[in-house]
């Protein structure tokens, strides 16, 4: 093995205004109104509030899916990670079982290039570009909002392949208590308990979960022919967050909000198993705190928004077994940002609007493996505009142009950098047609993105690794291209599809350079092009909702990585070419004075082999996996009480989405929960 | 259409239009039986595919090439992950995984595996056969010890505290040399009585002692990598060892790191492999008699190294960073290609058979 075995270490800790666009729901957020004599319907508004201008869904340029509500109850999730994984043109990159790591790719980027924001701010690591999707729990959270495409012109650096922003759970006018406990396989058991209300102007809402778990569940290790059960170790986990969210209303058009979170887990790294006897008995330690303060104001044609967050995280990670030069792995890594987010709405004329402003920012990180303390600041403005340019005819109702542009200037020790990103989309929604009352929409938008280098790959220093100050950011073209429309026949019907075909230059890869070591240089051209479609459907008496979604991209190298690399034109690693997902949901509210609603979602998941090696010889297969899930909500002397039963994996499938990280088999999760 | 059938449609077409996944290197094709006598390639593998380590053999006799060798003798069966070392005896190779931590003994007449010992734990990584005392050593990459195997059973016997990060070893008479690398950050060469496994003495060399090899007068030379990370950097360094006295008589120096790896060859020169390219160098000899050094002798990125000391031909392996399948190159003596051919995953040691 010689010295290469140092540069394993790397990957472990490495080793992270638009005017988006149709938003495709199939929920409460997008209902319909029947009237059994018109048979008309309306469609609800569904605002993308990440975006700097908050956007109409049906009208923004590029391709927006929000879950929220029911939505996110149809689905089997613990954890963020789980939420996001039936999203069309998404992959979460999972290292097994509920400890292991889980990030987000789509589009056929890494997941350095999707950008992920709570409550509309920047939340990604500088270390890594990196989010764990796992450390935020399924039920804190109340919707998402994902953003496919380019953004830099909305968010700045990294948002290549999009953004998700996640929406924390709010507080509520009248006074609530909930208590939830989940018991599940493999240890796993879950503690939640929530509750608020109004105090005069100022709504307040506090929670507190805890989970944890074994995660000692078997899996089947093959040799060739030889098969051998084994149960995974080292993959406990134990995590507790609390968040309390609290929002006062100063005027009738002002409003501040408060929102903080601390996190802390502790866990096993079960690591790979490449062989019956590998054993790991490395540790990981993260500790996450955020608040979060915004103020909102508001009048006839203006609209103000500050946002302010300060954020740290701290990791450690130890590896008893990993000993080099007599010292024991043992690495930490801590970070603390604050940031300011001012932005200004305003109305033009009916039918022009402008949204301006600017992130200020400033992060700093230190770590054993990091060369020394990193300071980086960020100062980003940004102008965007939207401008119905065709008046409304008999077919169209106008045609709708959306510019924006955004400079970054990001200071990183004593080097800085500037970076302009444009973005110009375009919308053309018709009136509804006379067949089957269809609503279509057209729409396309182009983008400059890009990501800026992490902590990491300025200044590693581990093992093996060294990283490279000199390094630029990875540009990228983003071009998006969709239609969407909705239908009436024997129910509502949505069907979206959207083409999307990125080109980046410049990616970052880590290569071996001499020294026997590795370093991370701009040599890579990637091409990534593919369709996204998705579908839904809700009956007429909204008992049965099925949705479905395919995609398949195509993303290949396009470049040399070293003199004579022979990988030209091939497929990226860990890039599944086609994902699909059915889900089905048969859904009752009752009469009946204590069963008062009743609820069984299917949902089946494909995700197409992923080759392993960069010359494409070598791969894992493709799977298909079933869940399923039975909800119950009993209202009695005031309270509800809510059962949920579920199974996944339901036919216990044997699989890996990242090679060598064994997942789960069956598992099944019961669930109670009171609300008062 | 009725709209209830939607979800079986979807799921008709779905699997319809996925596409069909390629085969793959994991399929074994059938091969004739290779031969004994030959030239062994262990492929070390990428890292973290438990299916990595493959064994090619090249039939210089007959020029002919056989990859899976041991999938083949074995029905697809697997060494492990991350083949770091081979060893020959007694009609037997001996392989180390430090990946998948287990050693295979195959029988090199019908290839199929003889037996398999699993060390939980231990990155095991170089290994050494003691026939004389019935004994195998093998070093323990992170756990700065060497276990001592039953040769016949492989069982462990005993463990030697040694130094940081073994790696390479010699055995001169009763004694057992394990060359403490530390990734560059131990110095030292650890001298172990074989009988007993008691530590007799320790030497300080240079950084990165990483392999070590008996030249024909008896020295001991060893290959300190030294440290590309350190500020500022260490160069690499060859020692001479005189087993009689315990003690370095002679040095050289080098302008680069090495990659760690020796081979002193009957034609009487050492070489030793640069660290100035991706994964490895150039090739520099040294003449064991007089020490005159021939620096960028073969130019060109290798990363494994091997002299045939039957056909004095030396073997160079090219991992193409573990992107694509390597390839060995086989050079004269006088630095001249004389042919090269395919080999499997980051070919890393090569042995031969006679």
């Amino acid at each position: 093995m010689k010295l290469r075995a140092q540069i394993i270490v790397v990957p472990c800790f490495v080793l992270s205004a638009s005017m988006p666009s149709v938003a495709f729901s199939f929920g409460d957020q997008d209902s319909v109104t029947t009237d059994s004599t018109q048979r008309s319907y309306v469609m609800q508004e569904v605002f993308v509030t990440a975006l700097r201008l908050p956007q109409t869904a049906s009208l923004s340029s590029s391709s927006v899916t929000i879950l929220s509500g029911e939505e996110l109850q149809r689905i089997n999730a613990s954890s963020l990670s789980q939420l996001l994984a039936p999203v069309s043109g998404l992959f979460v990159k999972d290292y097994g079982g509920s400890s292991g790591l889980k990030t987000l790719a789509q589009r056929g980027l890494g997941p350095e290039h999707t950008l992920v924001l709570l409550n509309g701010m920047r939340v990604s690591n500088p270390q890594n570009a990196l989010v764990d999707l796992g450390v935020f729990g399924a039920d804190e959270i109340e919707r998402l909002e994902v953003l496919h495409g380019g953004q830099s012109a909305t968010f700045g650096a990294d948002a290549v392949a999009g953004a998700v922003n996640i929406v924390s759970a709010p507080g509520t006018d009248a006074r609530n208590v909930n208590a939830s406990m989940s018991v599940g396989s493999f240890g796993y058991k879950h503690f939640g308990l929530s509750g608020g209300g109004r105090i005069a102007e100022l709504i307040v809402r506090g929670a507190y979960r805890e989970e944890k778990g074994n995660e000692n569940f078997p899996f089947s290790f093959r040799n060739g022919p030889e098969l051998t059960r084994l149960v995974r170790t080292n993959a406990d986990f134990t995590s507790r967050s609390g968040t309390l969210t609290s929002s006062y209303r100063l005027s009738e058009d002002a409003e501040a909000t408060l929102y903080a979170r601390s996190f802390f887990s502790e866990r096993g790294v079960g690591g790979q198993v490449v062989g019956p006897a590998a054993t790991s008995v490395a540790r990981q330690n993260d500790n996450d705190n955020l608040a979060q303060l915004t103020f909102h104001m508001q009048s006839d044609r203006l609209r103000y928004r500050m946002g302010l967050q300060y954020h740290d995280s701290y990791l450690r990670y130890r590896d008893n077994n990993f000993v080099v030069g007599g010292v024991v792995l043992d690495s930490d890594y801590s970070s603390r940002e604050w940031r300011i987010e001012p932005r200004v709405e305003y109305s033009l004329t009916s039918t022009s609007r402008i949204a301006f402003g600017g992130e200020i920012a400033f992060a700093g990180g230190e770590g054993n493996l990091l060369a020394k303390d990193i300071r980086r600041s960020t100062v980003g403005g940004f102008v965007a505009g939207e401008h119905q340019l065709l008046d409304e005819s008999e077919l169209i109702d106008g045609l709708l142009l959306y510019p924006s542009l955004r400079l970054d200037a990001i200071t990183t020790g004593a080097n800085t950098l500037s970076q302009w990103s444009p973005q110009l989309g375009v919308v053309l929604p018709f009136h509804a047609l006379a067949f089957l009352e269809a609503k279509p929409t057209l729409r396309a938008s182009i983008s400059r993105n890009f990501r800026v280098p992490t902590f990491n790959e300025l200044f590693y220093a581990g093992g093996g690794g060294i990283g490279n100050p000199n390094l630029q950011p990875e540009r990228s073209t983003s071009i998006d291209v969709g239609a969407s429309t909705v239908f009436r026949l024997l129910g509502k019907h949505v069907v979206q599809a959207s083409y999307f075909d990125i080109d980046m230059s410049e990616r970052i890869m880590w290569v071996a350079a001499g020294g026997q070591s590795v370093t991370p240089k701009n040599i890579r051209a990637v091409r990534s092009r593919g369709i996204e479609v998705a579908y839904g459907w809700t009956s007429n008496d909204d008992l049965i909702i099925l949705s479905a979604n395919y995609s398949s991209s195509d993303t290949r190298k396009t470049s040399q990585d070293f003199p004579g690399d022979r990988n030209i034109n091939i497929q990226l690693v860990y890039i599944p070419q086609e994902t699909a997902y059915l889900s089905l949901t048969i859904a009752k509210s009752l009469d009946n004075p204590v069963l008062k609603h009743l609820a069984v979602s299917f949902a089946s998941s494909f995700a197409g082999f992923r080759y392993t090696t960069e010359d494409n010889r070598n791969l894992l297969p493709s799977h298909w996996l079933a869940q399923v899930n039975v909800r119950t909500r009993v209202e009695l002397a005031g309270l509800s009480l809510i059962t949920r039963v579920e199974a996944n994996n339901l036919f216990d499938k044997d699989y890996q989405i990242l090679l060598s990280y064994p997942m789960p088999g069956r598992s099944y999760k019961l669930t109670f929960a009171v609300e008062y | 259409m009725n709209a209830r059938l939607l979800p079986a449609i979807f799921t008709v077409v779905a699997i319809v239009s996925c596409r069909n996944e390629p085969s793959t290197s994991s399929n074994i094709e059938p091969q004739p039986p290779s031969p004994v006598k030959a030239v062994y390639v262990l492929n070390e593998g990428n890292f973290g595919d438990p299916t990595g380590a493959r064994l090619t053999v090249y039939d210089a006799e007959r020029d002919s090439l056989y990859h899976d060798v041991y999938e083949a003798g074995n029905e697809g069966s697997h060494l492990g992950s991350v083949g770091d070392d081979m060893q020959f005896y007694n009609g037997r190779a001996y392989f180390v995984m430090s990946g998948s931590q287990n050693i295979v003994v195959m029988n090199l007449a019908t290839k199929r595996k003889e037996s398999e010992a699993f060390f939980p734990g231990s990155a095991v990584h170089d290994l050494l056969i003691d026939s004389t005392r019935n004994k195998v050593f093998v070093t323990r990459l992170f756990s700065s010890s060497v276990f001592v195997l039953d040769l016949t059973s492989l069982a462990i016997i005993g463990t030697i505290s040694v130094g940081s990060n073994p790696q390479g070893m010699a055995l001169v008479g009763n004694r057992l040399f394990v060359c403490n690398s530390g990734y560059g950050n131990d110095s030292t060469v650890t001298i172990v009585d074989a009988s007993t496994h008691l530590v007799t003495g320790t030497l300080a060399l240079a950084k990165g002692p990483s392999s070590a090899a008996v030249a024909s007068d008896g020295k001991l030379w060893v290959a300190c990598t030294g440290n590309a990370f350190a500020t500022p950097p260490v160069n690499g360094k060859l020692f001479v060892i005189d087993p009689a006295l315990n003690a370095k008589v002679d040095s050289i120096s080098f302008n680069e790191d090495l990659y760690g790896n020796i081979a002193i060859g009957a034609d009487g020169y050492a070489y030793v492999i640069g660290s100035s390219a991706g994964f490895g160098g150039a090739v520099h000899r040294v003449f064991t008699a007089n020490k005159t050094v021939t620096l960028n002798f073969i130019s060109g990125e290798y990363y494994g190294l091997a002299f045939d000391d039957a056909r004095r031909e030396i073997y160079l392996t090219n991992v193409r960073n573990f992107a694509n399948d390597g390839e060995v190159k086989i050079y004269t003596t006088s630095g001249a290609l004389r042919k090269s051919f395919a080999a499997q995953r980051g070919p890393s040691v090569v042995g031969f058979v006679r």
